[in-house]
């Protein structure tokens, strides 16, 4: 009873919080122009320079994985970004271990 | 993909045919200036459209008239045997119909430019293809093109919203986290790839 309780709970303040700003860490998720710093902003143009040179399947691929990505609640993205964190803070030996390996278990067996 | 993207997508290849009213032209032209989900939609339908254009013209051969003709009046002759009930010729009409699908589809997708089939010799009895009228190549639309990044970026607070790719605009988060995005595949699953390394690993 205090789980359904609290899941009401949960769904009536994520209706009335702006959910998409705040991630699961409590830190600000922006989402809108508006709302970015301006390292956010120079961040996000660098990376759209970037994306324009990223030859048409990549961003293709960059496309439909940003679809699922909207999907994606709170606070998983921001699984996402602390396993991007992680990844990228690998030795290059494990990360291209760990790449080799997911493209193996990508594989019918 | 937004609602919006939703309502308009329908709408995309009416648009690029350039065979929407101004009034239904307008809100599209609008939506795809500032979406990169439509634009590069848009970018694919004028790539097919563009293959499509450079697609030989398929010409019949010289005879074909006269063969299908010469088949036509062999038909009726194959119906009259005895024994077999009179059948009116229940083919001619599909094909002529997909016949005239066919010419007109062919007509709307070669470039005006492309050079004309030889014209196959007029057969008065097929009214429906003969008299078909003319569809002219539509216009494709100009897809707006993102705007040049400025050349040298000293800051991004210097620049004025219209100065800004729509796209950027209209999806900072995509930009902000483009690397996160770009390897989601990878990153959904390396909590499982890590456990069964760490497994392979404390079984060695």
């Amino acid at each position: 009873m205090i789980g359904f309780r609290a899941a009401v709970i949960a769904i009536a303040v994520a209706s009335i919080v702006p959910w998409a700003t705040v991630g699961a860490a409590g830190e600000r998720i922006a989402q809108n122009w508006d709302q970015m710093s301006p390292q956010e902003r120079g961040e996000a143009y660098r990376n759209y320079q970037r994306f324009q040179k990223l030859p048409t399947e990549q961003r293709d691929k960059v496309e439909r994985n940003y679809e699922r990505w909207q999907q994606m609640p709170p606070q998983e993205k921001e699984r996402m970004r602390s396993n991007y964190r992680e990844f990228r803070d690998m030795p290059p030996a494990q990360r291209r271990d760990l790449q080799e390996r997911y493209e193996r278990s990508k594989r019918p067996r | 993909m937004s609602g919006t993207c939703e309502a308009i997508g329908p709408e995309l290849v009416a648009y690029l045919d350039g065979a929407l009213a101004d009034d239904e032209r307008r809100p599209v032209a609008s939506h795809v200036s500032t979406c990169l989900v439509c634009r590069r939609e848009i970018e694919r339908l004028t790539t097919v459209q563009r293959w499509v254009a450079e697609l030989p013209a398929v010409e019949p051969s010289r005879d074909f008239a006269a063969t299908f003709w010469e088949r036509m009046e062999a038909e009726p002759a194959v119906a009259e045997r005895p024994g077999r009930p009179s059948r009116p010729l229940r083919w001619v009409v599909p094909v002529l119909a997909a016949a005239a699908v066919l010419a007109l589809a062919l007509r709307s997708m070669v470039p005006e430019t492309a050079t004309p089939a030889p014209t196959v010799p007029a057969a008065p009895r097929v009214p429906a293809v003969a008299a078909a009228p003319r569809i002219e190549r539509p216009q494709i639309a100009a897809v707006p093109a993102a705007k040049p990044a400025p050349a040298q970026l000293a800051n991004v607070e210097d620049l004025k919203p219209e100065d800004l790719p729509p796209e950027l605009l209209d999806h900072p988060e995509l930009f902000l986290r483009l690397p996160v995005v770009r390897r989601l595949e990878t990153l959904e699953h390396i909590d499982a790839v890590k456990r069964e390394q760490q497994s392979e690993d404390g079984a060695g």
